[in-house]
């Protein structure tokens, strides 16, 4: 005779967390409904719409061999698309962040949103295609969605062959970067004088100065702008600390500074598209809220503006 | 690459703190037991430098040849097999190791033994002073600032200690030799001082 047992709730609780594991496992997100991604832009070269906040791996997904860390990363990238994010960008400059993304991306079955973007930072044609050829492998994806020369590191040498990969169909944009102001003008004469899908630049609440000259140049030749260190390397918050969002912060459409900081970003009609980074799933989870409401208005962001100067 | 005279400190570092300190926590985890070699080693090093003590020729030559495997060690283990993985400068820094490690293995076959301890009067005492920097100050202090013995770094196992040791050896030493000798410590000593400004200040 069979002892009929009842359901404890240790019993309920284990089966709970055996679901719950198996979801972490699933290659595909199970929250990928979850995130109410409203706001999109706009590429200008294609019109191809995208997710405007996207993610950085500079420092964050650099953990080395770690099988530890890079699963703690590889949980940020679920995160990451589960809330509607796209657009992940690295670099080879970043030591092993190419590799985890790579490791994170397999674990979550190369999820079809991803929009791919990696940068070239060597000299020489042979020695950047070999170097393009790496970011490849360790990403372990076969076509990027966007490839930028890093730095205009060798820039002539490389736009050549990114816009021969571009026509052959080997990558659907090319693009250059910059960082916090440097050599804005050779990148505004590149723009105004190249063929290039996107330029990437530091932009954010404390730097605006592509705001003169690079932002209305792209708006200009429609080329998409990517702003890297949206928080100034966390600087941003560190001015903001222990300091309340100000009461007309509901204007802006934000609830939290991250929030903030990255809809004045992309709030800016050149801007396409923000890639802050972070090592944590909360702090995922909060600079994907951006992704939610509407934008501050210009009469809105240049109050941002005031308030952030007075602190 | 002259675009590199571009970037500041902290744009060239590419790891977090919490990155670099599960770094020495991991490598301690793979290489155990050998923490009880380096102690050995630390305990032999401290007796061959307390004042007043007379070295055999022997005992002189074991301690150069001791830290010259011990650089060859780093360099390897250290540098190439687990820094590179998140430092593009691993490789170099492996190079510059196997070099040190090299030239104190020529120093503990080819130079006088009776030199290498000879030093006396102040400049000893610096020299014992980093000595004991790098084989019980600097391993405490790694602790206490992580708050995880773990991550300890010890002498002849992690680059650091290693240098600060082999710097008080060196000091200890008598001969032109020894300024040769000096040229990499003092290298990884500046490299390091600035990666951790850079980590824990920038």
């Amino acid at each position: 005779m069979f002892e009929k047992s009842p359901l404890s709730r240790r019993r309920t609780l284990q089966m709970l967390s055996s679901v719950s594991a198996l979801a972490a496992m699933s290659p595909i997100p199970l929250s990928a409904a979850t995130g109410t991604a409203s706001l999109t832009k706009t590429i200008p070269s294609s019109g191809e719409a995208i997710s405007p906040i996207g993610m950085g791996t500079w420092i964050t997904f650099n953990v080395g061999n770690d099988a530890q860390a890079r699963n703690a990363r590889a949980d940020v990238l679920r995160t990451f698309f589960a809330n509607g994010g796209r657009v992940i960008d690295s670099s080879p400059m970043y030591g092993s962040s190419e590799a985890v993304v790579g490791h994170g991306l397999e674990k979550l079955g190369f999820p079809k949103e991803l929009f791919s973007a990696t940068k070239v930072w060597t000299s020489g044609k042979q020695d950047g295609q070999a170097q393009i050829k790496d970011s490849h492998d360790l990403w372990r994806i076969k076509k990027f969605d966007l490839l930028q020369i890093h730095n205009l590191v060798d820039w002539e040498t490389h736009l050549e062959t990114l816009q021969a990969m571009k026509a052959a169909g080997q990558v659907r944009y090319i693009g250059i970067t910059t960082s916090h102001g440097r050599r804005h003008g050779e990148v505004a004469d590149i723009m105004a004088n190249h063929d290039i899908d996107f330029v990437q630049l530091t932009y954010n609440i404390d730097d605006r100065a592509a705001e003169s000259r690079l932002l209305p140049l792209a708006q200009e030749r429609k080329i998409a702008v990517i702003a890297n260190r949206p928080f100034q390397r966390g600087g941003l918050f560190r001015r903001v600390s222990n300091t309340q969002l100000p009461d007309w912060a509901p204007e802006a459409h934000c609830t939290n500074w991250p929030e903030f900081f990255l809809k004045f970003v992309v709030s800016h009609p050149a801007l396409t598209c923000a890639i802050p980074a972070t090592s944590k799933v909360a702090h995922m989870k909060q600079n994907m809220a951006a992704l939610n409401g509407q934008l501050p208005n210009s009469e809105v962001r240049k109050k941002m503006v005031k308030h952030f100067e007075t602190l | 690459m002259s675009e590199l005279f571009n970037f500041t400190l902290a744009d060239m570092l590419l790891f977090s703190a919490d990155t670099y300190v599960r770094l020495f926590e991991l490598y301690n985890t793979d290489i155990w037991p050998l923490q009880a070699v380096a102690v050995v080693f630390s305990g032999v090093l401290a007796a061959a430098v307390w004042p007043g003590r007379k070295l055999t020729p022997y005992i002189a030559r074991l301690c150069y040849l001791s830290l010259a495997i011990s650089w060859l060690w780093i360099a390897y283990a250290f540098h190439l097999q687990r820094y590179d993985a998140i430092n593009l400068a691993g490789k170099t820094f492996a190079v510059m190791f196997a070099v040190q490690g090299l030239l104190l293995l020529a120093t503990a076959i080819a130079n006088a033994p009776e030199k290498l301890f000879a030093n006396s009067g102040a400049s000893a005492n610096i020299g014992r002073f980093f000595v004991v920097l790098g084989i019980i100050i600097w391993p405490l202090a790694s602790v206490a600032a992580t708050g995880n013995w773990r991550s300890m770094q010890l002498v002849a196992l992690t680059p650091d200690p290693t240098a600060i040791a082999t710097l008080g050896l060196v000091i200890l030493a008598l001969g032109r030799g020894k300024y040769l000798l000096s040229v990499v410590p003092l290298t990884w000593v500046a490299i390091s001082a600035a990666t951790h400004w850079a980590l824990f200040t920038a």
